[in-house]
């Protein structure tokens, strides 16, 4: 049977392995010259481009095959201006039609086209596009939301601000930390709408709330966060103490200190945590009589926070060196060895 | 005899069409999550994840066995890496040469009276040292007990909630924790394996632990690996990882949930396939449990590695790897075909009994009885030739479409001499190598056979028990 099938299949796959080079070959010399042709038209527009972003001169009007890299070299310029400065630049790229085209490719069939009409938006911070990407938040692609997250944080706008707190609720702690990083950064204005979350019945978003309102540090928050100690959710509770231990004062303090008794290792670990990190040395006294814990992470985050609280952390520290517990013992020794304070003291 | 010899040959061919297909199926998928995944690359979001206090902080675990000579070098590419939070342990099992001594040198280390929490088994600790130059490097030495010990003491003597496992004389670049990591932020819950891929540092000039420039190695067995290691890993893992049947993650470099690593009990020792063994058994773990869970491979973080470049190396290296492989098919045969277990128990497992393990041993059964019937003129020489020509035509074709994809998908190599060079040796390794490689992996299953039979059944503790580690039984090492 075989002998001519098997010459024809052989013959085949020897003309497609040459096939495959010189396609691969081609592909890589005309992206080289188109790399090239970009650059040359980069370099004609960068003149008229620095002229208006610089010393405000009216944008040129460019052709259509030159959108393209108007567009990348401000993209270039966007990161560095801010303010009026960008109002201006969309404004201008608005009135070559770049602005409208991309709000057609955010519709686009492909998803990956609607993700870099997104990004783009973002990166030029365009006010206008804000309604759209609200949309584009519930997109069926998780590449789109993504985006359109970041790029509504970046452009700042705080109609967005309940949309991208809604956003929160996506379990990719990616979006998240996108998101969060942007809501920070807008600082207390995001307050209002992530004290509305902690409300929330999605028990992820409570979560996701809590840490931001640690990281925004914003003392307003710190009356809901402490009934929040009081939640039933251990996980919850643990996140928490972490923000509280980020906004400090008096009474997160003795919030934490009621929390070093907490029934749950990991609230107990983390409320000990954070008042090393608060690193008033009172807590010195409480956090020493919760070290002999039976939970190692407890025994390890009392030493460590011990440590940082000075004079009297260490003096609790060498005490509990004498501890009737090997492991309480242990665990005092390599904290003040890891500080380097039996040395110091 | 005629009649035999015939269907021999016909099954042979049929198993060589068989094979082929489904590494063409591999790479096709290959090529696609390829290409979506550069795409999903340009948004990048990287830098968030540099910046974002709310990224994953992970330790990462460098066992080390006499490496004197890399292991300071290795270490201060390793603080250079571009994360937020991260720790590195290395773990000295019981090296006899100066690695501690060296290490102790270079970084100020001082012993501490750290006590470890023994959550795995690990032989005796003999002692703990951190730096004060570096504040995040710890270093565990300890009685020698093999690699996947040393890795059960670095999860002991590690803080976070994430871990990397990578060889001591691996190079990672400057941003592959960072790539490899988003995985996990991108699907926290779901996430309990990533990796990347290892390319081959031989020839590639290193500065500071850090390889500044590639060039494909000079040394012929390098090159030939090269070519190995660009279709086993961008030619068929990120396709098994796409179907969801990622069945081993490279020793050399890994990220692994601490927490679901705990629930398995950590590595294996008695096995010297610690790290697909590792990975089959949280896939038999989770799907037990019925957990939603991603064990990935992706194509962009990459860890340079230096390859052996002599046969006999070379050779023991394979043996291990192979007698690796057959320890991890018994050890998880009863998630073999099992539709339970996904597509790692439908395909990936299937894939490797009947084609890796079996392979081989049919390749050498095959060129023998191809001998024997050109010799009884049961075959025409025309007939033979076209065999041959056939599977090395596959064979060449399989390695020519894994070198264009890197190509394609932001490959390393960028001389042009280089790639051809690569091109060519796809012809070269269907002579000798090849057939090489496949009397090695015959031999290394006749010796797993015979030290069976000699071991008998006592080697394999049963890991089918789903033993979650309980909260800490206070133990600890005063270590003295």
């Amino acid at each position: 049977m075989h002998s001519d099938t098997l010459t024809l299949a052989v013959g085949a796959l020897y003309a497609i392995c040459v096939a495959l080079i010189v396609a691969t070959a081609v592909r890589g010399s005309l992206r080289a010259r188109r790399a090239r042709v970009h650059e040359r038209r980069v370099d004609a527009l960068r003149g008229p481009v620095e002229a208006c972003v610089l010393e405000g001169a009216p944008m040129p009007r460019v052709q259509p095959a030159d959108v393209e890299p108007l567009l990348d070299l401000v993209l270039r310029y966007s990161s560095m201006i801010r303010g009026r400065d960008v109002e201006r630049l969309t404004q201008c790229l608005g009135e070559q039609g770049v602005v409208d085209d991309l709000g057609r490719r955010l519709k686009a069939r492909r998803a990956w086209q609607r993700a870099d009409a997104a990004e783009t938006l973002g990166r030029l911070r365009v006010q206008s596009a804000v309604p759209a990407l609200i949309v584009a938040l519930a997109d069926p692609s998780e590449d789109v939301r993504t985006v359109a997250a970041r790029s509504l944080a970046a452009i700042r706008d705080p109609r967005a601000v309940p949309a991208l707190a809604r956003t929160l609720a996506d379990p990719s702690r990616w979006t998240l930390s996108l998101v969060a990083e942007n809501l920070m950064a807008m600082g207390p204005a995001v307050v209002p709408s992530l004290l509305d979350l902690l409300e929330s019945k999605e028990h992820n978003v409570r979560v996701a709330a809590v840490q931001i309102l640690g990281e925004v540090r914003d003392p307003k928050a710190t009356p809901p966060l402490l009934e929040m100690l009081g939640d039933e959710n251990l996980n919850l509770r643990t996140q928490v103490a972490a923000a509280l231990g980020k906004l400090g004062g008096a009474e997160a303090e003795r919030a934490l200190l009621s929390a070093l008794k907490d029934p749950e290792w990991q609230v107990r670990a983390q409320a000990a945590k954070s008042l090393g990190r608060l690193g008033r040395p009172a807590a010195a006294a409480p956090i020493a009589r919760t070290m002999p814990d039976d939970n190692w992470w407890v025994r390890v985050n009392c030493a460590e926070a011990l440590a940082r609280l000075g004079a009297p952390g260490r003096r609790q520290l060498e005490r509990l060196t004498r501890h009737k517990d090997r492991y309480v013992r242990d665990q005092a020794v390599a904290a003040l060895e890891m500080y380097g304070l039996k040395a110091a003291g | 005899m005629d009649t035999l010899l015939r269907l021999v040959n016909d099954f042979v061919l049929v198993y060589l069409l068989a094979i082929n297909l489904v590494y063409t199926v591999l790479l096709a998928i290959s090529v696609r999550a390829s290409g979506q995944h550069g795409r999903r690359m340009g948004f990048g979001g990287y830098d968030v994840i540099l910046h974002s206090p709310l990224t994953l902080p992970v330790s990462v675990l460098m066992p080390a066995y006499n490496e004197e000579s890399t292991i300071v070098e290795a270490v201060q590419a390793l603080r250079l890496q571009e994360y937020g939070e991260f720790e590195i342990v290395v773990v000295d099992d019981g090296s006899t040469d100066a690695t501690l001594e060296r290490l102790v040198a270079a970084f100020a280390l001082e012993r501490v009276e750290r006590p470890l929490r023994l959550t795995l088994a690990c032989a005796p600790v003999r002692g703990v040292y951190v730096s004060r130059q570096m504040t995040n490097l710890t270093v565990v030495t300890k009685e020698n007990g093999g690699k996947a010990d040393a890795l059960n003491a670095g999860i002991n003597a590690s803080r976070y909630p994430l871990f990397c496992a990578i060889d001591a004389d691996a190079l990672l670049e400057r941003d592959a924790l960072l790539r490899v990591v988003k995985p996990f932020m991108e699907r926290p819950q779901e996430t309990v394996a990533s990796s990347g891929v290892v390319r081959i540092a031989n020839s590639c000039r290193v500065r500071d632990g850090n390889v500044v420039e590639v060039r494909a190695p000079r040394n012929p067995l390098a090159l030939l690996q090269v070519v190995e290691y660009l279709r086993a890993f961008l030619g068929a893992r990120t396709g098994w990882s796409r179907i969801g049947a990622l069945f081993v993650i490279s020793g050399a470099f890994g990220v692994f949930k601490k927490q679901t690593v705990l629930e398995v009990g950590g590595y294996q020792k008695d096995t010297v396939g610690e790290d697909m063994d590792l990975v089959l058994r949280l896939h038999r773990h989770l799907r037990d449990r019925k957990e939603r869970y991603r064990i990935v491979f992706i194509p962009d973080p990459v860890v340079w590695t230096e390859a052996p470049e002599t046969l006999r190396v070379l050779h023991g290296q394979r043996n291990r790897w192979h007698r690796g492989l057959l320890e991890c098919l018994w050890a998880s045969r009863s998630m073999m075909g099992r539709p339970k277990y996904g597509p790692v128990g439908l395909f990936g497992l299937p894939y490797n009994l009947l084609f890796e393990t079996l392979g081989p041993i049919i390749e050498v059964v095959g060129y023998g009885i191809l001998a024997l019937s050109i010799a009884l003129g049961v075959v025409g020489i025309h007939f033979v030739v076209l065999f041959f020509a056939l599977a090395v035509g596959y064979g060449v074709f399989l390695s020519i479409a894994a070198i264009l994809l890197d190509q394609v998908r932001g490959s390393r190599y960028h001389s042009r001499a280089d790639v051809a060079r690569m091109l060519a040796f796809t012809i070269v390794e269907n002579f000798g190598y090849r057939q090489l490689q496949a009397v090695w992996r015959a031999q290394a299953t006749v010796d797993y056979l015979r030290k069976k039979q000699g071991w008998g059944e006592m080697r394999r503790k049963g890991f089918a028990t789903d033993a979650v580690p309980q909260e800490p039984a206070r133990t600890s090492v005063a270590a003295s």
